[in-house]
């Protein structure tokens, strides 16, 4: 039995060496051309890309706004960097000593001493060449070495075996940039002393430069860190060469994001086998430049008068009462945005040093791109589309006469006033007393006139018209910070203030105010409609393709004819735009001035914590992180917040307006009424908080209008 | 009638348990040097294989050029013939009354292994979070490598005069014998070592003449648990790798280059060798500066035999088993000492189902387990065992004691 159950032993194990011997065959013979192929491909080294130079951005007349400079990046081992140097440096220490660089009689010990007192003399020399302390070296040394575990830590886990990974020795990914972006003369200087030391290299990177553009800060916008959803969607995720990878940078904001892929160059890419032998190269292609329809000088000069404005309106203690203003100009024919301009701006250069302020900048809060993200009530400006809007619904006729009776409802003698009765107690009236027609009111800016005319067509026509004319939706720039705007259709009262149309919205919106809100942009672009005859989306790229028929919007010629009349009439005919007259003779403005009433901003907040244990806390500041900064490492959860201090801080009864001047310029033979043709431009300016329209914004709208004629002779 | 070895047979038989060690030694001896002479690229970068300058010490250059672990290697494999001759002076007999003691000593150090997790004892570090080795300076060796050694010792003690595991209760005894030194390995943890005493228990058992449905029955019982012990009782990265050998065809890429990496690695290490192989110290995987297989010079050292070699090379390794398993095979039958059959049959599928179970692993038919190709793959402990058992092995060989009694094991078929 025994021999016999050695007999079945033998079988077992016959039968299992012959299992493996199958496959072995399988694999050796059978499938050997395939694993062979796989064996070859293992011989090259992972692809390596060049990085491609980001196009430039430059304004219509081709002038460079933002470019791409080469710059450097000084490295550092990263064995040295984190300290972590022995095997590192006994194995330098063996090479220096076969080539000859230290006696044969010394111990690998002693090199490896004398080679550490050399680090830490080029750490003291690299903070005395780049003005750097050396702790923001150790800072950095420690960033890179977590981010390095990190990686060890994903590749153990993945493959279940822990061994170095490529960021630790590998000779090329082993060097990390401990200093980024130095300039030329840094760099240089740095290379001369400290480039012998083989634990430190001076590689060319680059860097995206302003030129002189801080005018357009806002426009431009900035690079920014890849994501994982900016990678999710860029188009052009399939190409292997042009797509976003992570680690790298693109556009977040303004034009850099919105011409992302015409910027974005083609990478260049090495396939080499493990020994360096070249399989594969192709050069990068850099990026194409974008040419902007803005020009630079238009841009500069209007931020300047703008900045003049601001800094010039009635101040309380000091402090402008004004705490921003923006204009957009746009040439009426090609709807090409000439200026986008947003004041305050900011340093382009400075602006990581700068962040900490400007964000907590609440009064004037710099980063905002007010011509595209600025919302504010219009206020009279909307006239303009409630008078086109009566006379195409058949609610008013050109020759109608409406009495300005001070306030709207007789029995209400506080609410639904027009500004001259506000102002001076009396009425259009006074002057006129047989009544306004349509051109009249605008020339008065009445609002009893318009109230009425409101009250005839209803929240939801007047909601209409609205639209008809571009409120409530993006005007084409394509960029990121383009906000839509409010109109208060029905759905969107219900959404978000959960109410249906009431009796005083269609009075309120017929001038301007309430709910309804609009960018400086969409004002522009309303001047625009006014003066060419149609809607028509904007275009902020020269190469950008003319809007398809489908998207233009054509206007009743007849009311816009009264409206045009009405228009010239507020500049030329001592209406409220007056102070926008121009000296010249060749030239007139026609315009709509608005005074928009609105409410303070809240620059302070105080904000409600709470503990586990429902213990509650206030803290007052502008942002919450700097309400929580006083509490220590346990931090109470934030439960809500309440407006503590406002700007501008008003007195009993004391109300503001935002100062509007909506305009476009025409040759001065243009009939009345009629559609100007030519170079027209239109030009729509907001100062935040500025009071009249017509005092505050006007004179800033004549340097405009007068420096771009101007430059037309 | 005393039966001396006659000197033919000892000769043959010698020679059949010598000769093909020493191939497998001899190949993996230069395996371990042609993986070692092209290792990684030091952290300086240079394009050259760093050379020892001619003015250096003799002995530094020495060892540069044959290489640290081949030394090593070296050093274990001459210790190890050294453990194998002292195991050959004293009769089996003799040792065999060790048996039961130095399976006590095993058990204790086992123990100490598993206690060091809770309190720190000295003698014993932590690699990869595993507590396997007792080490005192650059030596250390594995307790759980020589108990494989002192379990086959033991049963064979236990069973050689017993008919008791004829009966499913008398199993018990060998079953426990087993189980407590395999849960204090798996404690370590060591799942592949934990594994090889199973084989070696049930093939004792089998040879011995359990009977085969009580057999049946208790490896039915242990498959039942898998599941559960596969849920629980398992690690991810352990399950992982059984995973691997069910997913290996797979065409996500994505598990080839995470746990699916070094079956893919060695897999492609074989087919590239194809069937005479690409020449010793030749091959993708030994020219390359970066380490394509890991664990090449150990539990996948297969793999680069099959590289170099190709499947000329992998048969040949496997015959060299083969040729060991029908000695030890011959022994057995020619020896009619109980002890002696059963301490044969154990040493033969120690070495055996280890190896087995190695290559089953780089071809992917088994899961990665950790465990070395005997006698190939760099090692100390490792080495240090097998050449242990072998010596035993030798040992019975030579002395073939009297003809007193019927042959044992020699029970009616199924009763």
């Amino acid at each position: 039995m025994f021999r016999r159950r050695l007999t079945w032993f033998w079988i077992l194990l016959t039968a299992l060496a012959c299992a493996l011997i199958a496959r072995l065959v399988d694999i050796q013979a059978l499938h050997a051309e395939e694993y062979r192929d796989l064996a070859a491909r293992m011989l090259t080294q992972p692809v390596r890309y060049l990085r491609a130079p980001r196009g430039s951005i430059l304004d219509r007349n081709g002038r460079v706004l933002v470019s791409h400079e080469p710059s450097f990046d000084i490295s550092v081992h990263f064995a040295v960097l984190t300290g972590q140097s022995s095997e590192y440096l006994h194995a330098l220490a063996r090479e220096l000593r076969r080539r000859g660089e230290y006696p044969e009689s010394m111990s690998l010990d002693e090199i490896a001493g004398r080679l550490r007192l050399q680090i830490a003399a080029t750490w003291q020399r690299l903070s005395e060449l780049t003005g750097r302390p050396v702790s923001e070296f150790i800072e950095r040394g420690e960033e890179i070495r977590q981010q390095v575990a990190r990686i060890r830590m994903a590749v153990r886990r993945r493959t279940g075996i822990d061994q170095p990974v490529a960021e630790e020795s590998d000779p090329l990914l082993a060097m990390h940039p401990l200093i980024e972006d130095v300039d030329h003369e840094t760099a240089l200087k740095v290379r001369l002393e400290l480039e012998a030391y083989p634990w430190l290299s001076v590689a060319p990177g680059s860097r995206r430069v302003a030129h002189d553009a801080d005018a357009a800060v806002h426009l431009l916008g900035r690079l920014g860190a890849v994501s994982r959803e900016r990678q999710q969607e860029d188009p052009l995720a399939g190409d292997e060469l042009r797509r976003l990878r992570a680690g790298e940078s693109c556009g977040i904001t303004g034009v850099e994001r919105l011409a992302e892929t015409t910027l974005r160059g083609t990478r260049g890419r090495i396939v080499e086998e493990l020994d360096g032998t070249p399989v594969e190269r192709s050069e990068p292609v850099a990026g194409r430049d974008v040419e902007l329809t803005i020009d630079m000088e238009l841009q500069e000069f209007v931020l300047a008068a703008l900045r003049d404005a601001v800094e010039g309106t009635e101040t309380t203690a000091g402090v402008p009462y004004a705490s921003g203003a923006s204009a957009v100009v746009l040439d009426v024919a090609t709807r090409e945005v000439l200026a986008l301009v947003s004041y305050p701006a900011y340093s382009y250069e400075r602006f990581d040093e700068d962040y900490d302020g400007l964000v907590r900048d609440a009064r004037r809060t710099p980063l905002r791109f007010r011509a595209v993200s600025g919302l504010y009530p219009p206020g009279s400006t909307c006239k303009a589309i409630t008078l086109v809007g009566a006379l195409s619904e058949g609610e008013t006729t050109p020759e109608e006469r409406i009495h300005c009776t001070g306030h709207l409802l007789p029995e209400l003698e506080n609410q639904f006033r027009c500004w001259i009765y506000n102002d001076y107690r009396t009425t259009h009236d006074a002057r006129q007393p047989e009544g306004q027609r349509g051109e009249d009111a605008i020339r008065n800016s009445c609002n009893i006139y318009f109230y009425k005319l409101g009250g005839r067509l209803g929240p939801e026509r007047l909601c209409n018209w609205f639209s008809t004319f571009g409120l409530g939706r993006l005007q084409g720039t394509g960029l990121i910070e383009e906000a839509p705007g409010v109109v208060p259709t029905e759905r969107w009262l219900r959404a978000n203030q959960r109410r249906g149309f009431e009796r005083s919205d269609p009075w309120n919106w017929s001038i301007g105010q309430g709910e309804v809100a609009a960018t400086p942009l969409q004002i522009a672009n309303v001047g625009a409609t006014i003066a060419s005859g149609h809607w028509a989306p904007v275009r902020l790229l020269r190469d950008a393709p003319p809007a398809p028929a489908d998207q233009i919007v054509k206007l009743p010629p007849d009311a816009l004819r009264v409206l045009r009349t009405g228009m010239w009439r507020v500049v030329n005919e001592n209406g409220t735009g007056k102070a926008a007259k121009l000296k010249s003779d060749r030239y007139v403005l026609c315009g709509k001035t608005g005074s928009a009433q609105a409410v303070p901003t809240p620059v302070r907040y105080r904000y409600i914590f709470e503990w586990p244990d429902r213990q509650r806390e206030t803290r007052e500041a502008y942002l919450e992180e700097d309400a929580a900064a006083s509490f220590g490492a346990e931090r109470p959860r934030c439960i809500g917040r309440r407006t503590s201090a406002r700007f501008p801080e008003l007195e009993e009864g004391e109300s503001i307006a935002h100062a509007w001047y909506m305009a476009y310029t025409q040759p001065a033979s243009t009939p009345r009424g009629a559609a100007p043709q030519g170079p027209v431009y239109a030009i729509s300016t907001v100062i935040e908080f500025g009071g009249s329209g017509g005092r505050v914004a006007g004179p800033v709208v004549k340097k405009i209008a007068e420096y771009l004629l101007e430059r037309e002779q | 009638m005393t039966a001396p070895a006659s000197p033919l047979n000892l000769t043959l038989l010698g020679w059949g348990i010598a000769l093909p060690v020493a191939f497998l030694a001899a190949v993996g001896l230069a395996c371990i040097h042609a993986t070692e002479a092209n290792d990684p690229v030091a952290p300086l970068g240079l394009t050259t294989t760093p050379t020892v300058e001619p003015q250096a010490a003799v002995l530094e250059r020495v060892i540069q050029a044959i290489g640290p672990l081949t030394l090593r290697q070296m050093f274990y494999l001459v210790t190890g013939v050294l453990l194998m001759l002292a195991a050959l002076v004293p009769s089996y007999q003799k040792i065999g009354r060790w048996a039961y003691p130095s399976y006590a000593i095993l058990l204790v150090l086992l123990v100490l292994l598993v206690v060091d997790i809770y309190a720190d004892l000295p003698l014993i570090p932590v690699r990869n979070n595993a507590r396997r080795w007792l080490a005192w300076g650059p030596l250390s060796v594995q307790p759980a490598e020589f108990m494989k050694v002192g379990l086959t010792l033991t049963l064979a003690r236990y069973l050689r005069f017993r008919s008791s595991y004829r009966s499913l209760r008398g199993l018990l005894p060998p079953l426990i014998l087993t189980l407590v030194p395999m849960v204090l390995i798996l404690r370590e943890p060591d799942l592949g070592m934990m594994l090889m005493l199973l084989p070696v228990l049930f093939l004792t058992l089998f040879v011995a003449g359990a009977r085969l449905r009580h057999l049946a029955l208790i490896i039915l019982l242990g498959c039942a648990t898998l599941p559960v012990f596969f849920i629980y009782g398992m690690k991810p990265y352990q399950r992982d790798r059984v995973l691997t050998v069910i997913k290996q065809n797979t065409a996500d890429e994505r598990w080839h280059r995470g746990p699916g990496y070094q079956l893919r690695q060695s897999k492609i290490a074989l087919g590239a060798g194809g069937l005479t192989g690409e020449g010793w110290g030749r091959g993708v995987f030994l020219e390359s500066r970066v380490r394509l297989l890991p664990e090449e010079h150990n539990d996948f050292i297969f793999a680069i035999i099959g590289h170099q070699f190709g499947l000329v090379g992998c048969v040949l390794v496997i015959l060299a088993y083969g040729v060991i398993v029908f000695f030890g095979i011959e022994v057995a039958t020619a020896t009619n000492d109980p002890f002696g059959r059963l301490l044969a049959i154990g040493v033969v599928v120690m070495i055996v189902a280890q190896a087995l179970l190695n290559i089953g692993m780089t071809v992917g038919l088994a899961p990665i387990t950790g465990m070395t190709l005997p006698f190939v793959s760099a090692g100390g402990s490792s080495l240090w065992a097998n050449f242990l058992a072998l010596g035993l092995l030798v040992n019975v060989a030579q002395r073939r004691p009297m003809l007193i009694a019927n042959p044992p094991f020699e029970h009616a078929e199924e009763e």
